[in-house]
């Protein structure tokens, strides 16, 4: 059966975006590590590790884990002047990414 | 003596909206529209900044591949991801996989803004030639001198996007970060603002300049989100199809392929690497000799 070409190009965008508004409509979406698929505030909690999210700063984790932050700096090797206000994503290098912070802060707590 | 087959009459001369409003006008305005969106996007969260109790989202959230790097963590650790990546990745990523499960590599051809880049710039390319002698000679020059070389590393550096694919995913799923974020250009083109200096700045320069001798060369020969999208898309019921009787095998769709595939020597068009523009059959001169047709999926076409 053929198709003609314009009819082609609407079905394309259709499908596309369908199926994203039709997950949206289920309640299968997010942007932002921030909230959850309800809108909800995400929090870190010592609880659970992969609450841990790439904008939370170095001091919201020091306070939740009870980790002094210099010892955090010092574990993955980060300059010992870093501001405690720096969200985690901005620390990210060679050393230190959220996978390893978390792993590290998991592994202290149950050694 | 058998009677030889008479090619198809040509096509109509479109006038009116009609010439104006075709399928190829309609593709580019879909493509911008994207663009513009992905564009708004990084606007607005540049401007609100990381701290702004306005929640804004990064224009990483709505990157298909992420949805591909994080899905393994998501579905072994129940429902976390690899840093940088969101459930909007996840949902972004299974629109592009049933897109290409039911229209083929669409995606690609209609709505990635990188893939759009490209051909903004080889357009830019073009018109270039035509309206300055000294660069179309110099165009021309560099074709020439390098086109044997170029045809055979051509077919080979098409297979590097099934490395990266295989690497990114499978080191996304190792590590739990993706490894590949620091190599790719379209992260190093929605981040410009962190002024960060990453390998990922270096291929995409060497996209975009690239993008002025060949068409698409990042889709052609490194993309892993083409790579998936193409092979799931041979499973679409969706194909070309070129009328051997009705064709001249002008080579018109051949020259405007942006993949470089060649179409006029083909019966039925299933490349993994066919991006559905459709440029081919726009430009094809011939009544039925290029249409798009659906059947049966690995079924005689």
């Amino acid at each position: 059966m053929k198709i003609n070409p314009m009819v082609y190009g609407v079905v394309v965008v259709v499908v596309f975006l369908g199926v994203i508004f039709g997950f949206q409509v289920a309640g299968v979406w997010s942007t932002s590590g921030k909230v959850d698929t309800s809108g909800k505030s995400i929090q870190p909690s010592a609880a659970d590790v992969n609450t841990i999210k790439g904008w939370m700063t170095l001091e919201q984790v020091s306070t939740v884990f009870g980790v002094p932050a210099p010892e955090i700096l010092s574990e993955f090797n980060l300059p010992a002047d870093t501001p405690p206000s720096t969200a985690l994503k901005d620390l990210e290098s060679d050393t230190f990414d959220i996978t390893k912070l978390r792993t590290w802060l998991q592994n202290r707590s149950n050694p | 003596m058998t009677a030889r087959a008479v090619p198809s009459r040509v096509k109509p001369r479109l006038i009116g909206f009609k010439a104006i409003f075709t399928h190829q006008s309609f593709r580019t305005l879909v493509q911008l529209a994207f663009a513009l969106f992905i564009v708004y996007i990084t606007a607005v969260h540049i401007s609100a900044g990381e701290a702004s109790t306005n929640l804004t989202a990064s224009p990483e959230a709505f990157c298909p591949f992420g949805g591909l790097e994080t899905f393994y963590r998501y579905i072994v650790s129940g429902g976390t991801y690899v840093p940088h990546t969101h459930l909007s990745n996840l949902v972004v990523a299974a629109a592009v996989l049933i897109t290409a499960l039911l229209l083929r590599s669409a995606f690609c051809g209609w709505i990635c803004p990188l893939g759009y880049i490209q051909d903004l710039i080889h357009n830019f390319s073009a018109w270039l030639q035509k309206h300055f002698i000294p660069y179309r000679k110099s165009i021309r020059t560099i074709s020439q001198r390098g086109q044997p070389t170029w045809s055979f590393l051509d077919k080979y550096l098409r297979f590097i996007k099934y490395g990266v694919l295989i690497w990114s995913v499978t080191g996304a799923a190792i590590y739990g970060v993706m490894v590949f974020k620091d190599y790719d250009p379209w992260s190093a083109l929605i981040n410009f603002a962190e002024w960060t200096f990453t390998p990922g700045l270096v291929v995409l320069g060497l996209t975009l300049v690239g993008s002025m001798f060949v068409e698409r060369p990042w889709c052609r020969y490194a993309c892993p989100l083409g790579a998936a999208s193409g092979l799931l898309g041979k499973l679409s019921p969706v194909y070309l199809k070129r009328e051997a009787d009705a064709c001249t095998s002008c080579k018109i769709c051949t020259n405007v392929c942006p993949m470089g595939l060649n179409i006029h020597t083909a019966t039925t068009i299933t490349s993994v690497d066919c991006v559905s523009c459709l440029e081919c059959v726009g430009e094809c001169p011939r009544e039925s000799a290029l249409e798009v047709k659906v059947g049966l999926p690995f079924m005689a076409k």
